[in-house]
């Protein structure tokens, strides 16, 4: 285990991060080389589901760092975007066929059973709505248009539960109304949706009644966003921000203040490049980086008042 | 109950105009890029340097003393990966100030970028074949467009050609800010599109916004250049012994969204003048600014004084009969010429407009097909974009069609690996299938062409 550098605030009373490097995604063969790839961790099983867009395909990893299985390079699903993960281990896969993004639901094992078609769309979503993003929390999918900041959630039926639209709000905050695009997008266990907008250099926590809450300022220093991208929030509410350009990942309080950082640009095992996505569980943090440096994982403890450690 | 299909639609037409809150059409903040001690919260703030790296970064970047900055105090591994950090990215679809798809698509998937420039992933996408008479086609991706180095995202230099054709600019030393100033001290000063140069000793007026849309200067503000596009005298400081440009950056419009599929609304940039004088900064021996009457230049004619009034061969008998600019009205597809001036503008063969004036440029710019008319004011020229994308695309030589082979559709449709009949001989897919052909061609629809279409060279030429 190699110790990652960290920083963080100075503070009597504040929460004290401690990040270790542990280990790559890897298989048989070593560390996996990849760029960009997408994260989502299936908490029930403690497995990493892993879009490998470089590859064309989906990798699935314990929480070991050990490749299981892979599915989806053969295009029978279409280009894979996204895939979300149901506790019984069903897989929710949303994809690009001849340039419409289709849902399909499919096996554990990646095996397609039937596409999923939404119920109840409402008027405002019935047209042009375009998710890229897919995930899974409490019973429910969330389907995030990040273009135009729309997030539709449905049961694992299709049936539409609740929709947001959250461009008026979120460009209010924009100096230019093109800034205000998701970059990352997830949803924490209490039904939050979380997006970072880099642009704009903040990230938003918009709670189930449709309250946003905008956080992060711009600039160099530790807990100043830069380029933010990819956003997660573990168990106890934590949230963890990925910064390409500071090549960090933030750690924030469920209050939002700043924690602490690790990371930094470099070729050590334990520094990170270019890090675009970021998934929690277990103690373990999963982040996706460029420059084929594939998945770092890392041992997190947060210590402190109201923080009971990793 | 309602239900859909997900559909992946354009975004409608958005009306202010993009100043971008980082750029502003200059200098962004400095801390932006640079890390100015390698310092942040008395830590250092990088690991080390790739000691893989070569050429001008073999240095090091990322130093790992603290306090001690990297080369050229970049936080980005090098230029490239700095800019492409956020102009990268891994959409579903044509997203804003995206200039490059990453990943790069694998298999059957295409590039999902649609800015004017094009989309840097091509370059990586080599595309083999076979022809219909046994010969092997490949169409390697360094041929695909300006091979800038950016080793966070896969982008190699061309392993062909090691300076730039017509010039000397190293392909190794080939980055975004090769062509764009990340600084920007150029500004266009006035309405009539002046551009001014800060220099020593001299007083201009500071960058307010960004220029790239329309905006004009005030009495108090400059605007930036087109696209941050660098300026005479500019001299890349990580390049040894550059030859420092000549020329001003190219005076130019576009509209407020440009990165769109062009299925159903092409996006015109209102080029005005200067783009072929600038591409020669660094292409200075291809290049040939005038009309070649005397055919004695033996280089196409691209540049200010390359007008579209030229003469050409009336196909009536008249050697002389017409002019360049008749022909482009005139010409819709292979046969057809039965055009018409106020709708012939085709945004795969763009021309510039003869004119600096912003406003006029700014009425031009669109991206809903609102503008459409041909040239008719006899100041129109063709430019190096007349035929080649900036950044990249799916054919060689970056040219916006396929130049190597006789038809781009056959049969009504795309060529490609998976289409039937002729279209799919190697000659004529150039190894892509149909649906990567088609994105190449900004999505338009095969219909857009003729049953049997030639060579867009002929949208000038009408030889076909």
């Amino acid at each position: 285990m190699t110790s990652a550098i960290a920083a963080a605030p100075a503070g009597a009373g504040a929460a004290e991060l401690r990040a270790a490097y542990l280990f790559n995604l890897s298989d048989v063969n070593g560390a996996i080389p990849m760029s960009w790839a997408g994260l989502a961790y299936d908490r029930s099983a403690g497995e990493l589901y892993v879009t490998d867009r470089g590859a064309g395909e989906v990798r699935v990893f314990r929480q070991s760092g050990i490749e299981v299985q892979s599915f989806g390079d053969d295009e029978a699903l279409g280009t894979v975007t996204d895939v979300a993960i149901r506790e019984d281990g069903e897989l929710f896969v949303l994809a690009l066929k001849n340039g419409r993004a289709v849902l399909e639901r499919c096996s554990y094992r990646g095996e397609p059973l039937a596409p999923l078609a939404l119920r109840g769309v409402p008027a405002a979503f019935a047209k042009g709505f375009a998710p890229e993003a897919i995930r899974y929390s409490g019973g429910k999918l969330y389907l995030a248009d990040k273009a135009h900041l729309k997030v539709l959630v449905a049961d694992t039926d299709g049936g539409v539960q609740a929709t947001y639209d959250l461009q008026a709000k979120v460009a209010a905050e924009a100096k230019n109304r093109d800034d205000a695009r998701m970059t990352g997008f997830a949803v924490d266990p209490s039904g939050n949706l979380l997006f970072t907008a880099g642009p704009m250099f903040r990230a938003f926590v918009v709670s189930p009644a449709g309250e946003v809450r905008g956080f992060g300022t711009r600039g160099s220093t530790p807990g100043k966003f830069n380029v933010v991208a990819g956003i997660a929030a573990d168990e106890r509410g934590y949230l963890y921000v990925t910064d390409l350009l500071r090549a960090v990942v933030m750690v924030f309080d469920p209050s939002l203040e700043f924690v602490g950082e690790f990371g930094y640009r470099g070729e050590a095992p334990e520094n990170l490049i270019a890090p675009i996505d970021v998934s929690v569980g277990k103690g373990q943090v999963f982040v996706a980086q460029g420059a084929m440096r594939g998945v770092s994982v890392f041992r997190v403890e947060i210590a402190g008042p109201d923080a009971a450690g990793g | 109950m309602k239900f859909i299909r997900l559909a992946v639609t354009a975004a409608a037409a958005l009306s202010f105009s993009s100043a971008y809150a980082f750029h502003d059409g200059g200098v962004a903040y400095c801390d932006g890029c640079h890390s100015m001690h390698n310092s942040s919260g008395n830590k250092s703030m990088s690991g080390g340097r790739n000691t893989t790296l070569a050429g001008w970064n073999a240095a090091g970047k990322a130093s790992l003393t603290q306090f001690q900055g990297n080369a050229y105090l970049l936080q980005g591994s090098d230029d490239s990966s700095t800019c492409l950090n956020c102009h990268a990215a891994s959409d579903t679809a044509p997203s804003s100030y995206h200039v490059m798809t990453f990943p790069a698509p694998t298999g059957t998937a295409a590039p999902v970028e649609r800015t004017p420039g094009g989309d840097f992933s091509w370059v990586t996408m080599t595309f083999s074949a076979t022809a219909s008479y046994g010969a092997p086609v490949t169409s390697k991706g360094e041929r695909h467009g300006h091979n800038v180095v950016a080793q966070d995202y896969g982008l190699v230099a061309d392993t062909t050609l090691l300076t730039a054709p017509g010039g000397s600019f190293p392909a190794a030393s080939l980055s975004c800010a090769s062509c764009h100033d990340p600084h920007s001290r150029a500004r266009v000063i006035d309405a009539n599109g002046t551009i001014a140069n800060s220099a020593l000793g001299a007083k201009v007026l500071p960058i307010g916004s960004s220029g790239s849309y329309g905006a004009v200067a005030t009495l108090d503000e400059a605007v930036g250049v087109y696209r941050l596009l660098a300026p005479a005298n500019y001299s890349q400081m990580s390049v040894t012994n550059p030859l420092p440009f000549n020329a001003n950056p190219p005076v130019a419009v576009a509209p407020a969204k440009y990165n769109q599929s062009e299925a159903t609304s092409e996006v015109r940039v209102a080029y005005g003048a200067g783009m072929s004088e600038w591409c020669a900064n660094c292409h200075r021996s291809i290049h040939n600014a005038n009309t070649n009457t005397a055919n004695t230049a033996l280089i196409h004619p691209a540049g200010n004084g390359a007008l579209l009034t030229a003469t050409a061969n009336d196909l009536a008998g008249n050697a002389n009969g017409t002019t360049i600019a008749a022909i482009y009205n005139a010409y819709k597809m292979s046969g057809d010429l039965t055009g018409v001036q106020t709708a012939s503008y085709t945004s795969l063969v763009p021309y510039e407009e003869g004119t600096t004036t912003i406003a006029t440029l700014a009425s031009h710019a669109s991206n809903t097909g609102a503008y459409t008319a041909g040239p008719s004011a006899g100041t129109e020229n063709v430019m190096c974009l007349s035929c080649h994308r900036a950044h990249a695309g799916g054919f060689d030589s970056l040219s916006r069609w396929n130049n190597k082979a006789e038809f781009l559709t056959l049969g009504g449709a795309y060529a490609g690996t998976d289409a039937t009949g002729e279209g799919a001989y190697g000659q004529y897919s150039m190894g892509m299938t149909q649906a990567q052909q088609a994105a190449a061609y900004y999505d338009r629809p095969a219909s857009t062409f003729a049953y049997a279409q030639r060579s867009l060279c002929n949208k000038c030429h009408a030889k076909d």
